[in-house]
């Protein structure tokens, strides 16, 4: 206290513990030693200490892009009514095992009790409901019973877009078909995410209670290839295309072409089908965003040294700060403002050479974010036994004919969908990664969700045509 | 070029017969939306080539302000084809390239006359075309390098 006594503290009064109950996670040293999952998830004990911090205000709701009922379902953990939980969950999101370990979780960003301390782990308590009933029960506690319409939805892609739709339409009692290209369900889900932070039997517990409402998969059918979209268009009552982000952009500089050079999505797809992409033991990753952040400690996992080219800033990384930590603490080095310019031969032989310069970041004149500018002067060369390429990646659209192009409005490589996710032409309904700007699991399940009631009103008459 | 008027003549051709190269290469683009991204392109060509036109009018002065930020990516980006299945990622790169290209003459131009009034368009020019260039390339760092 001063001299005097003059000064008295205003007491800091809280209802809520400030401190969010710790998560239990292997530590760096034990999980790049195999695709183990890194977070252990809560106790019961722990996850209603956790749930008692949440003061029920409800502002995480309207964040949540599919408005999940946060608080409801956080209550049901106090409550000790997991069933409970579970139904709440499913109103709004049919993949509360995988959001709950994945998602980019916007409503914690809003959690007020995370401005005297830390937010509501909403994400970690919807995976703890998810944990707690076995996937046996879900079909009782759940009690979807659909009907039949006598109407016939096909959707095009099987990832949490498509199959959102599809629980959705199914419990409208609309027949769905889901065309898939891979052998999987899951989209970037399963080809993407790697098992340590989404593992399979997680996905597959969310993918499985869908697929047993009686969705009809026809995978390995590429649209464009094995099954045109005018047939589709012909035979269904509607459709809806979720098909993702799945061509990995270019670097286009020199020598990206040589044969140690590959993409990101593509080792992440070797590793997901169980086999090895082959890096070697010392590999570049070139990217800042979530592809960059997985390939990099995959290739941990693999038993290699990473080393991340950026062109600007930590802050300015796309990729989740969370996994940025961890990948730090994995041992995944990341060097910022570094721009590659040119890829080649190593002096050893096997190996790939990267030329890139250094970067000064200036301010953008038009007011966006500071933009990175090579300096010529500060140029390095690095050797790599593989260089990986994840800088960005963008849609295939080739299966829409010219003609049905003409009638879409697609700008930069992306859908533009209208009310309730209708498209210009008549019965196409468009979602997910290849339609939204946000591109992440949660805004594409809300996207199928949506469509699948657009869908529900054009079927039912609602809506007119369903153009918009 | 001689005189002004002819360097001003000149450019404003180039602004127009590129105008018409992406209008051309629009009507062919076979990937979905890239129809409306050339035409997008061909507008702001010409709307380069409306200034020039004001400029040569004595309405309007060459880029008024001092250094315009050179973010340096075409320089290392290799060529690619104008193809009728060009992607948005190309149809900047060669975007990217042109304006580089005319930047890089009139800089040259102006490097080659005496100083005064031709110098000053040529410079001026060069200024026009640096700013473009600018204008694709913060689309490319945004759109093509987004996780980059
Ligand atoms: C490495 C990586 C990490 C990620 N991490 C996260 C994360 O932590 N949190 C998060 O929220 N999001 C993350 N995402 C993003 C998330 O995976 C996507 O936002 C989400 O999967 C998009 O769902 P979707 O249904 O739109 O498309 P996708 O999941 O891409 O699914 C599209 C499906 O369509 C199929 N398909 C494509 N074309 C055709 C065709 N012509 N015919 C038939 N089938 C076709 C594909 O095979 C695929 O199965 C990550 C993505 C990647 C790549
Ligand atoms: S789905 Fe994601 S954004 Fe929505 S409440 Fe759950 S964690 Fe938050
Ligand atoms: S914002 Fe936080 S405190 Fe408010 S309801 Fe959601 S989880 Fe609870």
């Amino acid at each position: 206290m001063a001299a005097g006594g003059a000064t008295t503290a205003t007491p800091t009064i809280t209802c809520f513990h400030p401190k969010r109950i710790e998560m239990e996670m292997l530590g760096p040293e034990e999980s790049v030693e195999s695709f183990t999952e890194v977070v252990k998830g809560y106790s019961e004990e722990q996850a209603r200490l956790e749930a008692d911090r949440c003061v029920e205000c409800g502002i995480c709701v309207a964040t949540c892009p599919a408005h999940m009922d946060v608080p409801d379902y956080i209550r049901s953990i106090r409550d000790g009514d997991y069933a409970k939980g579970l139904k709440l969950m499913y109103r709004t999101n049919p993949f509360p095992a995988t959001c709950g370990r994945i998602c980019t979780r916007r409503c914690e960003s809003v959690c007020p009790v995370g401005i005297q301390g830390e937010p509501v782990a909403i994400r970690w308590l919807k995976r703890f409901i998810a944990d707690q009933v076995p996937a046996d029960e879900y079909q009782r506690i759940l009690n979807d019973q659909p009907g039949s319409s006598g109407r016939q939805v096909a959707v095009i892609g099987a990832g949490p877009g498509g199959m959102s739709a599809a629980y959705y339409l199914r419990r409208k009692g609309h027949a769905v078909t889901v065309f898939e290209a891979e052998d999987k369900a899951g989209g970037m889900l399963r080809y993407g995410v790697p098992s340590y932070r989404l593992p399979d039997a997680a996905l597959d517990k969310d993918l499985d209670y869908i697929r047993s409402l009686g969705v009809e998969m026809k995978f390995n059918t590429r649209v464009g290839r094995d099954i045109q979209m005018a047939e589709l268009l012909d035979g269904y009552d509607a459709v809806f295309i979720s098909t993702g982000l799945w061509v990995p952009s270019s670097m286009r500089i020199q020598g990206e072409e040589h044969p140690r050079v590959m993409a990101g999505l593509r080792v992440l797809d070797e590793v997901a089908n169980g086999r090895d992409p082959g890096i070697g033991k010392s590999v570049a990753v070139i990217g800042g965003g979530n592809v960059a952040m997985d390939a990099a400690r995959v290739s941990r996992r693999l038993g290699a040294e990473v080393t991340i080219l950026y062109r600007r800033r930590i802050e300015d990384m796309p990729a989740d700060p969370e996994e940025i930590h961890e990948a730090q603490a994995e041992g995944v080095r990341i060097v910022i403002q570094a721009i590659p310019v040119e890829v080649m031969d190593a002096e050893q032989p096997g190996r790939v050479a990267i030329k890139w310069g250094e970067a000064e970041m200036v301010p953008d004149p038009n007011g966006g974010r500071p933009r990175p500018v090579l300096q010529e002067e500060r140029m390095h060369t690095d050797s790599f036994d593989t260089i990986i390429s994840a800088i960005g990646q963008g849609s295939d659209l080739d299966f829409i004919s010219k003609e049905d192009q003409e009638q879409l409005e697609v700008k930069w490589g992306k859908f533009i969908a209208g009310d309730y996710q209708a498209t210009r032409m008549q019965k196409l309904f468009v979602g997910g990664d290849v339609a939204n700007r946000t591109a992440d699991a949660i805004s594409a399940i809300e996207d199928g969700h949506h469509a699948a009631r657009g869908i529900d009103r054009f079927l039912s008459g609602a809506a007119g045509s369903g153009a918009v | 070029m001689n005189t002004v008027d002819e360097v001003l003549d000149y450019a404003i051709g180039q602004e127009e017969e590129v105008a018409a190269f992406y209008a051309s290469l629009a009507q062919r683009a076979e990937k979905a939306g890239m129809k409306d991204v050339l035409m997008d392109f061909s507008r702001e060509e010409q709307r380069h080539k409306e200034r020039l036109l004001a400029v040569k009018q004595g309405e309007h002065e060459l880029t008024p302000e001092q250094n315009v930020v050179d973010l340096k990516i075409t320089d290392y980006l290799v060529d690619v084809d104008a193809s009728d299945d060009i992607s948005y990622q190309d149809a900047l790169i060669v975007a990217m390239k042109r304006e580089r290209a005319a930047y890089r003459l009139y800089s040259d131009m102006a490097g080659k006359v005496p100083e005064g009034e031709l110098k000053e368009v040529f410079v001026g020019l060069a200024k026009e075309e640096a700013k473009h260039k600018l204008f694709f390339e913060s689309q490319y760092d945004e759109r093509v390098l987004s996780d980059n």
